[in-house]
């Protein structure tokens, strides 16, 4: 499950915060994964050739390293579960994107002003403020009229996080 | 207006003086752009970049923002920097063009308004969003 936080005052103290995403990206393997390959289709109009290399949305082929900042912070999501990354340097696209697919890890959003669009499918698996979110939806109803209170549960696609 | 068609990519400009900042997007080729002007300096164009890399190395914002020698200049992630050069930024505005990749709410002045970077394989263009739509 991703999680979400909209405010860094709401991380955890003990918890580290990727500020530099070029950085922590060099020191990543991409190894092709579902996951990885549609973060480098949807944000960068690629597609992943192999640990070393994608083709660029002309068509030629570019060292992994030449993936844009935002595309890099997306698979930072994903290869560093135990760190909150800071999406500061995303745009709102890459944004959106790791919000519709990313299934785990920890992102500190900005831009929260503008709605999340549903790029990629409307569905997700989200956790906010001790919150989980299952529509973008009901994500960005709650980011806009309720946070940081306790959303109303009565609407649909909102869910206590278990214990 | 600024045309580099020296090289295999071509960079064009055609924004007058003053800041712009980029469409709040990723993957649209800004750091390409970045790169490239930065070796495109090197080779005696009056273009320069700087990004966060060059912090971190100790080389001041200075450097680039001179309108003397730069007539575009890129601030590639400025959200890690936020701030820096404001000063400078603020004198030497109207003799060139300055860039600024800033996503963040952070209110750049003056500003002129925002940008569009278009990307071919061999082409790269900048104009300001009203000339672009």
């Amino acid at each position: 499950m991703l999680k979400i936080y909209l405010d860094i005052c709401d991380v955890p103290k003990d918890v580290s915060i990727i500020n530099d995403v070029e950085k922590e990206f060099a020191k990543t393997k991409i190894k092709g994964y579902d996951i990885e390959r549609n973060l480098i289709k949807y944000i960068e109009k690629g597609t992943f050739l192999d640990e070393y290399s994608f083709i660029d949305r002309f068509g030629y082929k570019l060292r992994i390293t030449e993936l844009s900042t935002g595309c890099k912070a997306a698979l930072c999501v994903q290869h560093c579960p135990d760190s909150v990354v800071d999406l500061i340097e995303c745009g709102l696209n890459a944004r959106d994107v790791i919000v519709s697919i990313c299934k785990n890890g920890s992102v500190l959003l900005h831009g929260i002003d503008v709605t999340i669009a549903d790029y990629v499918t409307s569905n997700i698996d989200v956790q906010c403020n001790g919150y989980i979110f299952n529509t973008i939806d009901r994500l960005n109803y709650y980011i806009k009229n309720e946070y940081p209170y306790k959303p109303d549960m009565s609407k649909e696609g909102v869910n206590y996080v278990s214990n | 207006m600024l045309v580099i068609n020296n090289y295999t990519t071509e960079l064009e400009f055609n924004l007058s003086n003053g800041v712009y900042t980029f469409s709040n997007e990723s993957a649209t080729g800004k750091t390409w752009l970045s790169k490239l002007m930065d070796e495109y300096r090197a080779f005696g164009e009056p273009v320069a970049s700087y990004t966060y890399n060059d912090k971190l190395k100790g080389i001041p914002i200075q450097t680039v923002l001179n309108p003397l020698k730069f007539k575009v200049v890129l601030l590639d992630r400025y959200d890690l920097y936020l701030g820096d050069g404001s000063d400078i930024i603020n004198t030497c505005y109207k003799d060139c063009v300055i860039l600024v990749d800033c996503k963040s709410n952070y209110k750049i002045n003056p500003i002129e308004g925002l940008c569009e970077i278009n990307i071919e394989p061999n082409k790269i263009k900048v104009v300001s969003y009203d000339f672009y739509f």
